[in-house]
Parts: C-alpha cells; structure tokens; sequence
C-alpha cells in the first residue's frame, strides 16, 4: 500500500500556510521569454559551424557536411580504416544506411541491423551490439549551441547503438540543426518524449575520478564522430 | 561516561579534517577554482542570469502548486506502464525497493549516483535480500572495491592516487598493474560491462520529472546511468517529491544551469528522458519500471513558508564548491548524505535532531547564495534554522541561551549611548585584549569569552569608536 494519498494530503496542508515571496522577483511569463536569440533565418553554414566548433571542443570529431552519397562513401572508409570487424548500423532518415550496410557486408564486415526483438532475441542483440566495434546512426536533431546531438530511440535504431559499441558515427541533416536546447526541446515535443527513450548526447562520455584527470571513454562510447549530411539540391 | 552527541561529533569530526593537510589538499584539488570557473562560464553565456531567474521562477511555481503536480506525474507516469510508489518515509522506501528485489528474485544491482538512494540506506536493504549492489559509477567503484566510503560527493575516490588505483585493479580484477587512468578507466569499463548486461535491476536518482509527459530526465557524463535504465529487466528510479516540473519545456532553463554550475560543462555528456518501461519489441529499456517519490521530511519543509525555497534544489554540488567550511573540513564530517551549505539547510528536515547542529556550521558568507543557480537564499534559511533550534527544548547546550544574548545585547546599545563612557570602556578592552591579540584577531580568550573564541576568532577592538564627526579624514 503506498502514501500517496497521505503525501497528497501533507503537500495540500503544508501548501495551506500562507505564502512568503523570499525574494522580490520582477518577472512576467518568464518561459515566454526570449531568452537565447534565436533567429529565424539563421543561416545553416553559421549554425553548422558553431556545431562543429563546439563538437571539436568536446572531443569528438566533426567529419564536415558531405550530399548523403558522399556521406556513406565517408563512413565506409572510416570504418574499414579503423579496422572494425563487425559494425552496427541503425535505420537512416536522409542518409541511406541500407547501403552502408549492404557495402560492409561485401568487405566482410559483419553488419548487424537492429529490428524488433522478442525476449530471446534482445539478449542475443546485446551480447551482439557489445561486441560491435562500431556503430552508426542517424540523429533525429543537433544542437549548435552545446554541439549535442538529439537521438530517439525506435526498433531500428535502439539507444545501445549509441552506447555499447566503442565507437560510434552519428549523421546528421543539417535541415535538422537547432541552434540551441530550447528549440530542440519544442521541436522534439511531447508526443515523442512520451512515447520514446531520447537521449540528449554532448561528445563522447568521460570522467574526471581519477585524480581529477579528463579520460574519455567510460562506460559510454570512447570515439565520437559526426557527418553532416548537406543535400546538393538544398 | 556521557555518550557523545552529535554537534560534538561534528567538532572532532572537523578539526581532525582541518588538521589533515593531507586531505584538505585533495578537497581543495576537487573544489579549489570554482569560483573562478563559474564566472568564465558566465562571461561565455549571454544568457545565464535570465536562465537563472527562470529557472528560480518555474521552481517558484512548481512548489507552490507540488500536489497537482504528483498527481499529474503519478498518472501520466501510470499510464505509461510505470509502477509508481509515494513513500513517506525512508524505512517505506526501503522496504518498497527492497520488496520488489526479493519478488523478483533479484541477485545483482547496478547502481548509478543516486542521492535519494544514500539517504534512505538502500544498499544495506538490498543486500538484506540477498542481493548483491554494484556501483558504477567508476570513484564509487574504485571505493567500493576498497571497501571504503566516498571522501568526496562530486570524486569520491579523490583521495587515491593513480598507483593506489592501480595497485587496487591489479589486486581485485586481475589486471596488469598500471597507473594510467586511461588504461584504468578501460579495465573498470569492460569488468562492468558484464555486470551490466548480467543484472536482474538498475537502479537510479532522478533530476527532473516532468509532469506534462510523466518523463524522468537523468543527467551524467560517464553513461553508467544509461546502462542502468536500459539494460536490466527492472529498473528502480528514486526521487525527491520535489523534482517534478511542469512541462517539457520548462527543461531547458534547467539544464542550461545546471551543468554550467556544476561542472562547467554545457550540458553533461548524456542527458536521457525516460517515459516508461520498453514497448514488447523494443531492444532498450526493462521490462518493467518502478518510480519512488519520495517525502521524508520533505513535506515538513513545504509547510514552513520560509524553509520552502530549500526544495527548489537541483543538486548541482556548486555551493559545497565554494563554501568556505565545505572546503576545509570535506563531506564526511557532516555525517549526512547531504553535506555542503545545501545540506546544512535540509539535513535538520530529513534526519531529524542528529542534524540539528549543521546550520550552525556556517560563517554565512553568502557565496552559496551567489553561485545557487535557483538563487535559494541558504544564509537566510541556515539563520531561520538557527532561531528554530534556539526555541526548541533541546537547545540547552547548543547554541547559548537566547536570553544572555539579548541581554548582551541590551547592554552593548546602553554603552554605545553614552560616548564618554564608550570611548573609557573601548580604552580598556583594548588594554585588556592587548596580550590575546594576534594579528588582529583574538583567536584565544580565557572564560567566560572562551566559548565564542573556542570555534570563533574576534577582531581586536581598535581604532577610534563610531561616532558623528569621527569618520575617515
């Protein structure tokens, strides 16, 4: 049996007593309010730059904006160069992943696509994804401001995608480049935050508990690379 | 023998920190230019302090509206497929957590940094149903392993140095000695990895819950917490009645603030949303979500309409940063899951009379109050603290009677009228206070004044007394 109708109740008695403003606060509708200027007409070469400046400081590493046929030529090589043995390759938007997967796959690269799983395929997924050596997947927006990347997690592309394998490739429209947190939020919106995981993701994860030393790669991917994809007849 | 209370557990507690050099090196290697981050940080971000003030707003806002909220997030959270459980106090937290685990069968627990999960003593009511609780998160793995408790809330294991983790993975995981972090990070990631995908329940704390979509955001850098709510088939998220916000976009401001107050950072490497347990083919995510809201003292806070500002805390660690005691004395001498300026205000709410001394353990300086990024008043709340504990019975001993101030006070203001005499008795005291005097300060005085300078120093009065006419010429 839980309290909560004695919290409730607690709450409702203690908000009872009469109110004190702590602090003379001069605000109208504070959320309405412009609070980072957020231009209509930015300019996407602008945004994409800041992107890719703020990437950088993070330690990841931007692979430039590239027409969606370029980008897959792109991921191929980086993926073979780094000498990955099996990849993971979630479902694309723009970008056109089914080939990236269909070229792994004649250079030997074992290719794994995630689909939906029943309880005995999750486990074989991610005994698989753990031992992927890189991924891929599409983001569903980017953040310039903080060079974040906005990935829902759906059947085809599962959060572990961005999570388990030790190197990830993340592509990106740059239609769908937000210049700041609030925009990509309101974008997003609550029906997909409702419905799906989403992960918020700012350069490849670290930490600091040794000695207060910066190491990148915790539990989280250790390499972090973006592709902007530029569509030609944009 | 009288057995020791806590305010003087507190004392020894913190002069045995201030005279180990030793850790105060380390406190002030994981605190030391916050300060002076925080304002690069401000000057990079054109909007910090309209972030700032809508960030304190929404709190305003949401707190003094808490009970439609819980119940807007108990019923979108249900309606998502959580099982959502109000605990009132921690012993019904524990036993809810602990209860689910033995149901199910529970035998290994991934932990991410939970604070909500330190106050109630989850651990130990896990592991009394057999089961076994992994941190991950890797300074309370590395403490962990050593059996040993965090030194430090933001890097718990900064008391070690590179060769003590070294030597203590060599010994415990088998692997090759080494005291590159870079190499020891790795080991921990793969020897937790397995224990990952091997667990039965992940458990973590929860920094926000909006309301509007019944989402808990969950916010970190080393994914040890995404690990924990996707993996396992049960996950277990922990938090303060006071976390929820309204709506999804009420987030931003949030998030804006608080990994820049914490840590510098923009936003921390993962910031996750999680609405729900997994849909039947859905690879991520368990099979079945439990959320704990809890109160614990949390409702006595609310109905005290000044203590109320306490709740709008987003736990960023900033004020245990620049606090001037924090910073000499580390976490441990608090004794609470909640140390640091911040903690002085709430302890007292959530443990009771153990921690009734802690809002005297401030020199009210203010700088928490600068760097809040809700701008919580703390000095005003540890003051407020401090008049309730005088009115409360047990006051006896600690603080002094309210009385012999007053009646201190009384006579100071019946001197200061009558200047002839001020200036005599100023006279003396600076004759009689030339001995204890030492670099302008009387750090040592004999009784009756040896209970202010036991944990005190005074300025030595000097100079000329304040009078019309006698100002700077």
């Amino acid at each position: 049996m839980d309290y909560f109708h004695k919290i409730l109740a607690t709450v409702k008695d203690a908000l009872a007593m009469r109110h004190e403003t702590p602090v003379q606060d001069d605000h109208q509708d504070a959320a309405a309010r412009p609070l980072i200027p957020v231009a209509a007409a930015a300019h996407r070469a602008e945004l994409l730059s800041l992107f890719a400046h703020e990437l950088e400081g993070l330690g990841a590493r931007f692979l430039g904006a590239m027409n969606p046929a370029e980008a897959i030529d792109r991921a191929f090589e980086l993926i073979v160069a780094s000498g990955a043995h099996s990849a993971a390759i979630g479902a694309g938007l723009t970008a056109d992943l089914e080939s990236l997967r269909a070229r792994l796959k004649s250079a030997g690269i074992e290719v794994i696509a995630p689909g939906p799983v029943d309880d005995q395929r999750r486990g074989e997924l991610r005994q698989v994804l753990g031992r992927a050596d890189f991924s891929v997947v599409e983001a569903d927006y980017a953040i310039a401001a903080s060079g974040s990347l906005v990935v829902v997690s759906t059947e085809h592309s599962p959060g572990a995608l961005t999570l388990l394998p030790p190197k990830n490739l993340v592509m990106i429209d740059v239609k769908h480049l937000m210049p700041d947190l609030g925009t990509a939020l309101s974008t997003l919106g609550t029906a997909v935050v409702n419905t799906n995981r989403v992960s918020i993701i700012t350069g490849p994860s670290r930490t600091a508990d040794i000695e207060k030393l910066i190491v990148l790669g915790v539990h989280g991917p250790v390499e972090l690379y973006v592709l902007a994809l530029w569509p030609q007849n944009d | 023998m009288r057995s020791q209370k806590p305010a003087q557990r507190f004392i020894v507690a913190s002069q045995a920190a201030v005279a180990d050099s030793s850790l105060r090196g380390k406190i002030e290697n994981a605190t030391g230019r916050h300060l002076e981050q925080l304002a690069l940080t401000r000057a990079a971000f054109a909007p910090f302090e309209a972030e700032r003030d809508a960030a304190r707003q929404i709190k305003h806002d949401a707190i003094s509206r808490l009970d439609e909220l819980l119940f807007e997030l108990r019923t979108r959270l249900e309606k998502n497929g959580c099982k959502v459980f109000f605990a009132a106090t921690a012993a019904q937290a524990r036993q809810y957590v602990a209860g689910v685990a033995r149901a199910a069968g529970v035998k290994r627990v991934v932990k991410g940094k939970s604070m909500t999960a330190e106050e109630v003593g989850l651990n130990a009511a896990l592991e009394g149903v057999g089961a076994q609780v992994f941190e991950t998160d890797l300074g309370e793995f590395i403490v962990q392993l050593r059996g040993e408790h965090p030194s430090h809330i933001l890097t718990p294991a900064i008391h070690l140095s590179r060769q003590d983790v070294g030597a203590l993975f060599h010994e415990k995981l088998g692997v090759p000695q080494s005291d590159d972090p870079q190499v020891l990070t790795a080991a921990a990631r793969d020897h937790l990895r397995n224990v990952f995908l091997s667990a039965d329940m992940g458990i973590t704390g929860v920094n926000f819950a909006v309301a509007e979509t019944g989402t808990l955001v969950v916010v970190e850098n080393e994914g040890n917490g995404r690990l924990a709510h996707t993996m396992p088939p049960i996950y277990v998220a922990l938090m303060g009645i006071e976390k929820v916000i309204p709506k999804l976009g009420d987030l931003s401001h949030f998030l804006e603030v608080l990994a820049r107050t914490a840590t510098g950072q923009k936003l921390t490497a993962y910031t996750s949303f999680i609405s729900g347990p997994r849909r039947q083919d859905e690879a991520d995510g368990p099979q079945e979500m439990h959320v704990v809201i809890l109160d614990n003292g949390r409702g006595a806070m609310l109905a005290d309409p000044v203590l109320r500002e306490a709740l709008y805390c987003i736990r960023c660690g900033a004020c245990l940063n620049v606090c001037p005691v924090y910073r000499q004395i580390g976490g441990h001498a608090y004794a609470s899951a909640y140390p640091g300026p911040i903690g002085a205000v709430v302890s007292p709410a959530i443990f009771g009379p153990p921690a009734a001394h802690l809002p005297f353990a401030s020199t009210l300086c203010g700088a928490c109050r600068e760097v809040c990024p809700v701008r919580i008043d703390i000095p005003r709340l540890l003051l407020h603290l401090r008049w309730n504990a005088t009115q409360a019975p047990e006051a006896r001993e600690w603080p002094r009677p309210w009385r012999r101030v007053t009646r201190g006070i009384a006579r100071f203001s019946r001197l200061a009228r009558h200047p002839r005499l001020a200036r005599l008795t100023g006279r003396i005291l600076r004759t009689l206070c030339r001995p204890f005097a030492r670099n302008g300060y009387l750090r040592r005085m004999p009784p009756p004044f040896s209970g202010w300078t036991r944990f005190r120093d005074f300025p030595t009065p000097g100079g000329r007394p304040h009078q019309p006419g006698s100002g700077p010429k």
